[in-house]
């Protein structure tokens, strides 16, 4: 564990997929780069958490969390059955996170929940999801999916911990087909600009407990990711 | 818990042709199997809050390593070197082993190790005299016996005589100052330790691939004591 002025180590979650090593290909563990990197540059030591059936004991080794974005979460989660458009999800990966999110709410680890982290947040708290945005009435075209980017404006709120973090107007990346309906018992502080999507949410009576939709480790937001580290410091 | 190391290649993930840290999921696998919890290391400064949480570690397969490390001329088959990746590797094998935490180097780990300890590498084995027939290499994979010293630690945890995988294509030439522990039939060296630490086991096989799980649950048992 951290002491003051020195690196916080901070898990990160991960997926397990067919991917190629040189002339072979394995199942592993994967998870883009731009995660550990912002964490680095934050001044965090990452390490990555492989799913299993309940790694909700690592907690104890580490001082803070990202939930990573991913595939979609299985309906089940929040009580819906799957839309012809929500095809590609995980049970098994969707438990491992479960455990892992619900260890660290009750243990106040610091943590930062992105895209399918945010959902997953929410979710736990009693909220569900729109299953594809482009067939729910008010948010077609909301953003880029299936390997497309797009940016918006999100519109935060006054007093809000991602306001006071990034100020009221904030460009973020979308780059998901699904998208928070109801954030159950979150604090919602923070909207799409030009169709209202959740696009944050908070916990105010945790040390640090941030969702955002959008990835702010592939576009520069490190002041989150720094706000992190302040708080897995503390 | 042990933390095994990992791999930053480029891959289509999510996005095209982005940067993404990897590990075969049978090292953590494996390492469950045996009661320990896995935590996987990407590349970086090693510090001391995450020694401090580790109770072993495991350096895993990989790419080549920088031939520079050896002194050597890279050869024309050795390629994707990854110098961050060598130079992180290294800078936790060394802090791992000031600390006396249990330790098992795989493959590109286990030539790791022996170059650290001052040896070198076959940089092709196909290429290499004598070992031309040593196993197969680019993605395809073959097994051959090693013979294990009596008396090692390796032999007192799987016996003398083990089958190893084989799909590398470069091999420890010299194994430095660590005791040479294993050999293939044509001379390769393919096990090493250091008999003055705790836990200190380096294969060039894939003990992970191939279930066996006794090497694993030595490594659990010694990170517990």
């Amino acid at each position: 564990m951290a002491a003051d002025g020195t690196r916080p180590v901070i898990g990160v979650t991960c997926f397990v997929r067919e991917a190629s090593y040189a002339n072979w290909s394995m199942n592993s563990a994967i998870l883009p780069s731009t995660y550990t990197t912002a964490i680095t540059r934050a001044g965090g030591t990452p390490v990555i958490i492989p799913p299993s059936e309940d790694p909700s004991h690592l907690l104890d080794s580490i001082d803070g969390l990202v939930i990573a974005g991913g595939p979609d979460l299985d309906p089940a989660t929040h009580d819906q059955n799957p839309d012809p458009n929500t095809r590609e999800f995980y049970p098994e990966q969707d438990a491992s996170e479960i455990n892992l999110l619900e260890g660290a709410l009750e243990r106040d680890k610091p943590m930062l929940c992105v895209c399918r982290g945010m959902q997953l947040l929410a979710v736990l708290h009693g909220g569900r999801l729109h299953q594809h945005l482009d067939s729910t009435p008010g948010h077609e075209g909301h953003g880029g999916y299936g390997g497309v980017v797009t940016e918006h404006g999100v519109i935060a709120k006054e007093g809000s911990r991602i306001a006071t973090l990034m100020g009221m107007q904030i460009t973020a990346n979308s780059t998901h087909h699904q998208g928070v309906a109801d954030a159950g018992s979150l604090t919602v502080t923070a909207l799409a600009e030009h169709d209202g999507l959740i696009e944050a949410v908070e916990r105010n009576d945790l040390r640090f407990c941030l969702g955002v939709q959008w990835h702010p480790e592939r576009i520069g937001h490190d002041v989150l990711y720094s706000a992190l580290i302040q708080a897995a410091r503390g | 818990m042990i933390g095994v190391t990992t791999s930053v290649n480029t891959r289509d993930y999510e996005t095209p042709c982005q940067a993404v840290v990897m590990l075969p999921h049978n090292y953590p696998e494996a390492i469950r199997r045996a009661g320990g919890t896995p935590i996987l290391i990407p590349e970086g400064e090693v510090d001391d809050s995450l020694l401090d949480s580790l109770d072993g570690i495991v350096i895993s397969g990989g790419r080549d390593i920088s031939p520079e490390l050896y002194g050597e001329e890279t050869h024309e088959r050795t390629g994707d070197v990854r110098p961050e990746q060598d130079a992180s590797e290294l800078a936790l094998l060394r802090a791992a082993l000031e600390r006396d935490l249990p330790l098992l180097a795989v493959c590109r780990g286990h030539q790791l190790y022996c170059v650290d300890n001052g040896g070198r590498l076959h940089q092709h084995l196909p290429e290499t005299p004598g070992f031309e027939q040593h196993g197969a290499t680019g993605g395809e994979w073959s097994e051959h016996e090693v013979h294990i010293e009596e008396g090692s630690k390796l032999a007192s945890i799987v016996g003398t005589k083990i089958l190893g995988n084989s799909g590398h294509h470069q091999g420890v030439a010299d194994a430095g100052d660590l005791q040479v522990v294993g050999r293939t039939e044509d001379g390769l060296i393919e096990a090493v330790e250091d008999p003055g630490k705790k836990f200190c086991i380096s294969v060039q096989w894939h003990p992970e691939m191939i279930g066996q799980h006794e090497i694993f649950d030595a490594l659990i048992e010694a990170a517990r004591s």
